[in-house]
Formats: structure tokens, sequence, C-alpha cells
């Protein structure tokens, strides 16, 4: 080999390990940087907004005059509706007669709600013993009763559970007694049939819902 | 500081005649008329502690119904409960209040429905102050 080719083979190595040195200190270099930057160059992907469709009420029920109803009866007006049973000794008729006073002091755009009991107990809660019931409360209010299949669907829609409990005595005629276990909120419905939202009794107070849900009716009945 | 104030009390009413302590009392009795023709309703009452020792109430009955018992609504998860409150203890000097969305006697299996302006006997059975009979003022909601 001539003198010059071994000079020539060493220039190119040496240019090689500079490359190759070049080339490491680039990819430190590089994660380094990328280490740095990570959150401007490459922001996580960002999630797809996108609302939760609000589900429409839809049910099929028999009010406390024994009329069938649908959801489309009330299409038009806003509804207010409450879960429970007659036998519910404590909650239910304080609910119910907050939904009372909830009418009461939304004045005249009480025309444009329609207030509704809807039992979780249809075994028990028939069409005359709900109607003797809703006698006590405000009379705009209906009354909605059906068979546990038609309770059953328009609860999931809701989000309501509901679950009988023993209560370890007897009824008048031998049979086990129970109670419900029950959803206590009030669940708002836009004109549309759209479940807005749900008041938590034990959360808002009766003042802050009727506040709230006004507010609600008037940004979207505004001209 | 609660074991100081049991002891101070304590020997207050030591030094009392100890039969002339009132103890329990027992007022603002009322229960909620009947709703149509549900056999059920809820009494609620205000329960004070007048004595030196705890008590605890074990057991309500009434001769208008079948069963009255000691219940809580209970919020768990956005589902009401109703659940048996087993013996309610009442510490020296505390007043318990039974009202409505709360605690409350549930009475059960009405022998006749309660119309407002009537009274309810209620028998509260302590452990310490024994039996104390109530007339609870039947009323409207609320």
């Amino acid at each position: 080999m001539l003198a010059a080719e071994r000079e020539g083979e060493k220039v190119m190595q040496m240019n090689r390990a500079l490359v190759l040195i070049f080339v490491v200190l680039l990819v430190a270099a590089g994660v380094a940087g990328g280490a740095l930057l990570r959150p401007v160059i490459l922001p996580p992907p960002a999630p797809v907004v996108q609302a939760a469709p609000r589900p429409v009420a839809a049910f099929t029920f028999t009010n406390q005059n024994g009329e069938a109803v649908t959801a489309e009866t009330y299409r038009g007006r806003w509804m207010l509706v409450f879960f429970g049973f007659t036998m519910c000794p404590d909650v239910c008729p304080l609910s119910l007669s907050y939904v009372g006073d909830f009418l009461k002091a939304l004045g005249p755009l009480a025309s444009r709600v329609q207030a509704a009991f809807v039992t979780v107990d249809p075994e028990r809660d028939t069409v005359p013993v709900m109607k003797a019931y809703l006698a006590n409360f405000d009379p705009s209010i209906v009354g909605l009763t059906g068979s546990s299949d038609q309770l059953a669907a328009a609860a999931k829609l809701f989000g309501v559970s509901y679950s009988e409990r023993l209560t370890g005595t007897e009824r008048p005629d031998g049979g086990p007694d129970y109670t419900m276990d029950h959803s206590t909120a009030f669940y708002l419905v836009d004109p549309e049939g759209h479940i807005l939202r749900a008041f938590a009794l034990d959360r808002d107070a009766p003042e802050d819902m009727t506040a709230e849900i006004r507010a609600v009716m008037a940004a979207k009945e505004k001209p | 500081m609660i074991r100081v104030l049991c002891a101070t009390l304590f020997f207050l009413c030591g030094t009392a005649s100890a039969a002339d302590a009132p103890g329990i009392v027992v007022t603002a009795a009322w229960v909620r008329a009947s709703l149509g023709q549900s056999p059920t309703t809820a009494a609620y009452i205000r329960v004070e502690n007048k004595g030196a020792k705890d008590d605890r109430l074990l057991s309500v009955s009434t001769p208008a119904a079948a069963m009255a018992h000691l219940h809580e609504s209970v919020s768990a998860n956005g589902m009401m409960q109703m659940n048996a409150v087993p013996a309610l203890v009442i510490k020296p000097g505390q007043t318990v209040e039974l009202t409505p969305g709360g605690m409350h006697i549930m009475v059960m299996n009405l022998k006749a429905p309660l119309r407002a302006g009537a009274t309810m006997p209620l028998v509260l059975t302590f452990e310490q102050a024994g039996e104390i009979k109530v007339e609870a003022e039947v009323r409207g909601l609320k």
C-alpha cells in the first residue's frame, strides 16, 4: 500500500469518527431537546370533545285518572320528574310538598311546567291509590304508574335506581312487607324532551333548585 | 373535657334527689296526617336528656298502628334508603330532634287514617327513663 493511500485511509477513518461523533451529538441533542420541548412539540392527542347526547325522555304510563300517557303527551312543556312511592313515609311527602313550593315560587312560569310523580312501587301504587295520595299535594302534579316493565324502561332512561327491601315485618294480608330504596332526585326535562339534569334534594336546597331551574328556563325561553 | 362535664353533671345530679331529676323530656311530638290510602306515615319528636347518664331510646309503639320503628332516611350514591336505627343514644345535656328528611318514627299499618287536628299516642321506651307516653299532634304536610 502506498503511503498516500495509507494517509487517505487515515483521513477517511478520522472523517468517519468525526461523522460518528457528530451523529452521536446530534442524537443526544435531539433527545435532550425533545425531552425539553416535548410538551410543545408533541402535545398529547387532544381528547375528542363531544357533548354526550342528552337522553330524551320516553315513557308510557297511566296517570292518576286512568288515562294512558307518553312522554309526547308533555312535549312542548318543561317537566320536573320525581320517582317515589306512596308508602314512603318521610322523604316522598317532603319532596312532593317541595314541588308545590317550587311551582308557587315559579309564579306565571309554572304554567309551562308539568311536575310528575312516578311510582317505583307500581304493584301497590295503582291508579286509585295514586289519585288519593296526590289529592294532598299541588293539584297540577301528575301521578304516573304502570307495569314493572314500563317503570324499568323509564327508570333506565332517567338513570333512576330502585329496589325492594324487606322490612322483616308482615303486611296486614300476611305477606312479607317491603319498602323501596330509590333515587330521590328531581329531573328537569326541557320542552323537546331532553333530560337536562338532576337535582338532588339532599344537596340542592329547594330555594337553590328553584333559582337554578328558573335561570335554565329563562335562558331557553328568551326570544 | 366531656369526661369532666359528665362527671360534673353526675355530681350535681347526685346531690339532688335522683327521683326528682326529669331525665328524658320528650316534646314537639307530631305525626303526619294520612295521605290518601297510604297505611304508612311518619312521626317526629324532640328528645332532651336532662339527666346525668346516657339514655337510649329502645323502642316505640302506638295503639294507632300495628308497628312503629325508629328509622333514618339516608342518602347513599343518590339512592335514598330507610335504615332502621336500633337504639338512639341521647347523651346528658343533648337534644336530639327527629325531622322530615332525617330520623323519623315510621308508623306502619295504621288501623285507621289519621286526620289533621287529632292526636296519636306514642309510647317511647327508654333504657333509663323507662316508658314515656306522649300525644303526637296530627298535622298536614311538613
